[in-house]
């Protein structure tokens, strides 16, 4: 749905970003491809030519991503993965001097050699796809290709970015460039694939044109029996593609989308692309994948208690702005897109579910997105760092440790940025559109938006080992005297009261805490302190009593160990113990019901 | 007189026999609530952290209550499938006395209590027959209930209940078949102690052949009722505690609750007295020969 809202403000930081981007030169890419579907193979050829060309540069590296699935058992007796047959560069046929270790292949090159600082690149290849359907191969149908095509690796001032992409943990990595495709696949297939610009079918054979810029890789899936449906968002057009059996889920996913792109938008930046493709059943496994202007999930639950495919499609379209805009390094800094997608998608939910931010809402029973992230963080949170590199860390632990760890270290630290916190995302995705930013640019940025002035204390806070708990220990009131006299004899009354707070600190945070006090009246007193780890005994002097004290009411600091433990009053301030009592009780009496009738 | 009024009777003749069993099953289950209640109150009612619980089920703070007792959990699951272990062998032990009550149409604690303990390695017996022939029975219905789509009323949160509770039913609809085996195994032990084994079984089904589908719409007859109530409860609960989101509330749910758990326990024991007399009848025109 259209949004009628002047956007100067958001064009206006776009503006500048293409003006600090322009220099940058960007490769286009442009490759012919077709699928044989008896052998499920494609061969093509991709052709780029890489302009001002390094003098300390010593060799070319390739990436074969595709490589990393030989695992997989392939379909056909032709070779696994991604195999270049020839490689031409300034039409020399270089492919003999080729080395290739697993998703890496390089060829030595000496700037000498060169007539011009330039390189036209042109490469032969087949590719075997292998049985599999979460990021590449064949399965039931569906062809899910990502990152299938033989371009350079990723680089750097310091040389070559080369990444083994055999750790299943690891997702590809590239420099944003233009890709310009054609790819024909037999007319009884169909393409689904952002950038899609024509179509033409000879010969029972149809040829897709897909233009796709700014991408780190082209993703295309490739099925029958889809059906499309498409809508518009303050100008993006947002496709789902999906199988029959999905209809039911269509209206939601696309109000999602809608819902998370005008989010993202107000407080981030505008999506600079008008397209984003959304496809239902692309992946065997649950989940989403994200892709430039494309989204892969899988085959929807027909019913669930919670809102898992919501979260899901909210998930990966953040993606969009910390992955693909934020072109970040998602092999040595995987926290820099998924923790801080994570976090998003929680604010998301929040605001899409009127503050409840909820995974689960059934007949009152409630449970938040958040929770998932601190029940899952526990096992293993005092070991596992954000700033670890996708390779170092297990399967089992990607999730509690980049996403959900992250997502409470996220929102622990933009809880100290306050009002600035939109200021903060909108400078960090303008500075580094379309760029591949160093961890520590992340750290410095943020260094200059949170409250205090202790140096390091982001990546203190964000690398951190200890859960930090927070809590009020002990509330004491001794009665002072509450009269006393002047030398023209009126009376003047003082504070009848002098409370004691005792407050118990563990691996504080380097940040301020609020601490509230409350009294006996009903006023309340809001302060914030910075309180290193320790005891405290903390006076008030007043003329209410104190009856209860909390130290971080608002629970801004996600990581605290204990949230009940925050506050504490002299007299009992809930029956929520009795309510526990009461459906325990029923639960197991129920229990005893279904198992043995009475 | 007809069956169902016989029943009634019946049920009325042994009414202590409700609050007796529904006692001891809320014993049972207080013994294993009653020691979280102190493990948790102290944290509970003086932090204002879990006052939203009062008014609503925030599954957010029941798992952080849960986080900072994670150290207790495995040993609470330990003692739940111990008092589950507990419940069960009560349960056998009481069924000797329970069956012999209704078969007789009156309660006497001395008898009571000798044939609870008389019975109680029969009832056990059976119980340990039953097993494969309920697991049989969820299986089968859990075959059948698949023939209705999962996505009756919705998809997604509380609009898929439909489908669910439609397959929960027609697996119930199964269950309720082992019910009525099982409760017919019962009244013979009964009524014909000496008569054991495959003689047993073989006697009980010579009986369900005869009146196997009417006992079956005796239980559905008394089981319906209660199950109205018990969605009435579920929604009370909810409406009323939500509403006043304090102690005064919680108390109404707790009414609420015990009064849904007692009348699980009176329906369950008025399809027994009615069944009871049906047996006997059927037994008084069917002798058997030694």
């Amino acid at each position: 749905m259209a949004r009628l809202k002047t956007a100067w403000p958001e064009l206006l930081i776009l503006g500048l970003g293409l003006l600090v981007n322009s220099s940058v030169a960007k490769e286009r890419v442009r490759a012919v491809a077709q699928l044989d579907d008896s052998s499920r193979t494609i061969t093509g050829h991709v052709s780029m030519v890489v302009a001002d060309v390094s003098p300390n540069l010593s060799a070319l590296h390739f990436r074969l991503y595709p490589n990393r699935f030989c695992d997989s058992t392939p379909i056909s007796d032709s070779p696994c993965g991604l195999v270049v047959d020839s490689l031409f560069v300034n039409g020399a046929n270089r492919i003999g001097e080729a080395t290739i270790s697993a998703t890496d292949m390089s060829i030595p090159i000496t700037y000498e050699g060169l007539t011009d600082r330039e390189l036209a690149i042109e490469s032969y290849f087949t590719l075997s796809l292998p049985r599999n359907r979460d990021r590449f191969g064949y399965l039931d149908g569906i062809y899910s290709l990502e990152a299938w095509l033989p371009v350079l690796a990723p680089r750097e001032d310091t040389g070559w970015l080369v990444i083994d992409y055999t750790n299943p943990t690891v997702e590809p990595v590239g420099d944003p460039v233009d890709f310009d495709v054609s790819l024909t696949v037999p007319s009884n297939l169909q393409v689904m694939a952002p950038g899609l610009v024509d179509s033409l079918t000879h010969d029972s054979l149809t040829t897709y044109h897909l233009v796709l810029q700014d991408a780190a890789h082209l993703p295309v899936v490739i099925t029958r029996g889809f059906s499309a449906d498409t809508r518009l968002t303050d100008s993006i057009a947002h496709t789902v593609f999906f199988r029959p059996e999905s209809d039911y889920a269509i209206d939601s996913i696309q109000a999602w989308i809608e819902f998370t792109l005008n989010f993202m938008n107000d407080h981030v930046l505008r999506y600079p692309k008008n397209e984003l493709v959304l496809v239902v059943g692309a992946l065997a496994q649950g989940g989403g994948l994200e892709h430039p202007q494309m989204i892969w999930i899988s085959d929807l639950f027909p019913v669930s208690p919670l809102y898992s495919p919501r979260m899901v499609v909210v998930h990966e379209v953040i993606h969009e702005w910390f992955y693909y805009l934020v072109n970040s390094n998602q092999a040595a800094d995987p926290w820099l897109d998924e923790a801080v997608t994570e976090y998003f998608t929680l604010r998301v939910l929040t605001a899409m579910t009127a503050g409840k931010g909820e995974l689960l809402n059934y007949y009152g029973m409630t449970a938040s997105y958040d929770l998932q992230h601190r029940i899952a963080t526990d096992r293993l949170f005092a070991y596992a760092r954000l700033d670890q590199p996708a390779d170092s860390i297990g399967e089992r632990d990607l999730f509690p440790t980049i996403y959900a760890k992250g997502a409470e270290l996220m929102a622990t630290l933009t809880a100290q940025m306050g009002q600035r916190e939109d200021q903060f995302w909108q400078t960090w995705t303008q500075q580094h559109l379309y760029r591949r930013p160093p961890a520590e640019s992340f750290y410095a940025l943020a260094e200059s938006f949170v409250r205090g002035d202790q140096v390091g204390r982001v990546k203190t806070l964000l690398t951190t080992l200890n859960r930090p708990d927070y809590s009020v220990a002990r509330i004491a009131n001794d009665s002072l005297s509450n009269e006393g006299t002047t030398a023209d004899s009126s009376v003047e009354s003082s504070p009848a009261y002098r409370s004691t707070v005792r407050l118990a600190i563990a691996n504080a945070i380097p940040f301020p805490v609020e601490l509230r006090f409350v009294y006996a009246d009903g006023s309340v007193v809001d302060t914030v302190a910075a309180l290193p780890s320790g005891t405290y005994a903390v006076s008030r002097t007043a003329d209410q009593k104190l009856v209860g004290a909390h130290i971080d009411p608002s629970y801004l600091i996600r990581i605290d160990d204990n949230f009940v433990n925050n506050s504490l009053y002299l007299d009992p301030v809930n029956s929520a113990d009795q309510r526990i009592l009461s459906i325990v009780t029923y639960l197991v009496e129920s229990l005893y019901s279904v198992l043995w009738g009475i | 007189m007809s069956p169902l009024k016989n029943g009634w009777q019946n049920w009325r003749a042994n009414i202590v026999l409700v609050p007796v069993l529904y006692g001891t099953k809320l014993l049972l289950a207080l013994l294993f609530a009653l020691p979280i209640l102190v493990l948790i109150s102290k944290d509970v009612q003086f932090s204002s952290y879990a006052a939203p619980l009062a008014g609503s089920w925030d599954m957010d703070i029941i798992g952080e209550l849960v986080r900072t007792q994670v150290g207790v959990a495995p040993t609470l699951v330990v003692v739940l499938f111990s008092f589950m272990l507990i419940a069960f062998l009560a349960k056998q032990f009481l069924n000797g006395g329970l069956y012999d009550s209704f078969v007789r149409e009156r309660v006497s604690l001395p008898v009571f209590m000798a044939e609870s303990a008389r019975q109680f390695t029969s009832h056990l017996k059976i119980s340990i027959f039953m097993l494969p022939i309920y697991v049989l029975l969820i299986f089968m219905g859990g075959q059948l209930s698949r023939l209705l789509p999962l996505s009756l009323t919705g998809h997604f949160g509380q609009a898929g209940t439909g489908g669910a509770i439609g397959r929960v039913a027609v697996v119930g609809m199964f269950v309720i078949i082992g019910v009525v085996i099982s409760e017919t195994l019962r009244l013979h032990r009964a009524t014909r102690p000496e008569r054991a084994g495959w003689i047993r079984v073989r006697e009980s089904l010579d009986f369900l052949r005869i009146r196997g589908v009417r006992m079956y719409g005796y239980y559905l007859f008394f089981l319906l009722p209660f199950l109205v109530i018990w969605l009435a409860v579920e929604i009370l609960a909810v409406k009323i505690t939500g509403g006043l989101a304090n102690g005064l509330g919680i108390l109404i749910e707790l009414f609420l609750f015990q009064m849904c758990s007692c009348a699980r326990t009176g329906q369950s024991l008025l399809f027994t007295a009615t069944a009871a007399p049906v047996f006997r009848s059927y037994q008084h025109n069917n002798p058997v020969t030694p």
